[in-house]
């Protein structure tokens, strides 16, 4: 009996880590670049406590077996790499990636970071910094007189200087891929770190070897789907519900087995 | 002891492990591609046993818009390579390794048709009609689908695998499996079955229980009874 209390018990903790997806999903509804994580599960290890085929008498066999299972586990957070809507900024340092791939970012750690956020600025010194300050690999500088920026769907980004009526590039913006984004280490702050499931880098100009496009004035909102969300939250309460309502029938047929004798 | 207190000890057994398959069961309501289980009574000359068996009946696809995403709408298995050798699974949300081949969570190789693992590199993959696999859409290996001539002998191993226990002849692939890339089957466990079912052993448990309760009192009763009669 007690093995139908631990089952559900794992059935409660799966859809506790559900719900936690799902609620960090929620909460990432409008930050720029998010991808929609997604818990999975698997059954666990079945006892086999009669195989299909035993013999129940000399000359018969049972036509099932029993198999009993003990619960479930949750197997991995996958990560959905669908490309989320565009939204108008206008911003010429908004930028989305059309397709696959990162930007690389430089952390203080000296450790490259990749992240789908685009909402770039300028630093002190003139160099193309993320929100946090992380300066874009590799490293573009805008002259402190530019006057108009232009950044091409292949990265390349061209200023306009004061006085000077012909553009002037100052650098590409170059994008990376990986064998397996699923795998990526997400460390928050929009950003990811590679890891032995990713494979590493590919890094490369934009439209090329299959990397995404760059399209300037825009910003890639969260794939996040609100109605979606809460379906699949209102999915996982219930599966929660009948979860705790079979741990009290296994609790009060424990509690009858114990009344037997007094 | 007495046949009674054994039939009743029995039957009182075989309830906890049907609701070990029901819990088991509400468990994994969220587990894509899980077979639920069906537990019955069989009934001996004065024993109950439990059986168990899968039931096969398809879940809910629901549309992912995850290109590595696949479900079967209808019957087949998808083939999987593990050091143990070949299992099953409907469970149909792949992934990549970091060698780019195609692989379910548990990092274990999807086969193709010719017992291969699927190379899908970084490009642009896609999962078609029938279990073909495209990268930048160049067909690059179709899918292993395949079905049993004997569902009774495909036995869980836990991890969404089926292990196949009859002759390898048994195993038969699938003509044109109605593979649908971009969905994942849900479990067809329905919670509300599972509950109904849940109560009801809950509540032979409980008129099982009183008779065995009975059973003890009366045996008690008497052998005070009997043991007075003695002194």
């Amino acid at each position: 009996m007690l093995r139908a209390l631990y089952t559900a018990a794992t059935g409660m903790q799966a859809q506790q880590i559900n719900i936690d997806t799902i609620a960090n999903n929620i909460a990432n509804v409008n930050t720029t670049g998010f991808k929609q994580g997604r818990a999975e599960f698997q059954d666990l290890l079945y006892q086999n406590i009669r195989p299909a085929g035993t013999a129940s008498s000399s000359s018969t066999q049972y036509p099932v077996g029993l198999q009993l299972g003990l619960g479930t586990r949750p197997v991995a957070t996958d990560r959905i790499y669908k490309q989320g809507d565009f939204r108008q900024t206008e911003n010429p340092l908004d930028i989305v990636i059309e397709g696959k791939g990162f930007f690389q970012v430089r952390m203080p750690s000296g450790e490259l970071a990749y992240t789908r956020d685009g909402s770039f600025h300028v630093n002190g010194e003139g160099a193309m910094v993320t929100a946090d300050g992380n300066p874009l690999e590799p490293q573009i500088t805008i002259p402190a007189d530019a006057q108009d920026i232009v950044i091409g769907t292949d990265g390349t980004v061209s200023v306009t200087q004061a006085g000077q009526s012909a553009a002037q590039q100052v650098g590409t913006v170059q994008i990376a891929n990986f064998q397996n984004p699923s795998g990526l280490n997400g460390i928050g702050r929009n950003l990811f770190l590679p890891t032995a499931a990713s494979g590493d880098a590919n890094a490369g100009n934009p439209g090329e070897n299959g990397l995404g496009r760059i399209n300037q004035g825009f910003l890639e909102q969260s794939n996040v789907n609100v109605v979606e969300e809460m379906v699949n939250m209102i999915v996982a309460q219930r599966a929660y519900e009948v979860n705790s309502r079979a741990v009290r029938v296994a609790d009060d047929m424990l509690s009858q087995i114990n009344n037997l004798v007094r | 002891m007495s046949d009674s207190f054994i039939e009743a000890y029995s039957a009182l057994d075989a309830r906890m492990k049907i609701v070990d398959v029901i819990t088991n069961n509400l468990a994994n309501a969220n587990t894509i591609g899980f077979k639920r289980d069906f537990a019955h009574i069989l009934q001996g000359e004065t024993e109950f046993d439990v059986g168990t068996q899968m039931d096969l009946s398809s879940g809910d696809l629901i549309g992912t818009g995850n290109n590595l995403d696949a479900a079967i709408n209808g019957e087949g298995f998808f083939a999987i390579e593990t050091p143990s050798g070949e299992r099953y699974t409907r469970a149909g949300s792949f992934g990549v390794n970091a060698a780019g081949e195609l692989v379910t969570k548990d990092s274990l190789r999807v086969l193709s048709t010719s017992n291969q693992p699927i190379a899908i590199g970084d490009g642009k993959v896609e999962i078609r009609d029938g279990g073909v696999v495209t990268v930048d859409d160049n067909e690059v290996a179709t899918l292993k689908v395949v079905t049993f001539d004997d569902p009774s002998k495909l036995q869980k191993e836990g991890f969404q695998r089926l292990v196949w226990n009859g002759n390898p002849s048994g195993i038969k692939a699938v003509a044109d499996p109605q593979v649908q890339g971009g969905y994942t089957e849900r479990s067809n466990v329905n919670a509300i079955d599972e509950m109904v079912h849940l109560m009801a052993a809950y509540r032979e448990f409980e008129a099982v229980q009183r008779t065995l309760k009975t059973l003890v009192t009366d045996m008690n009763s008497k052998l005070i009874q009997e043991l007075g009669r003695l002194t």
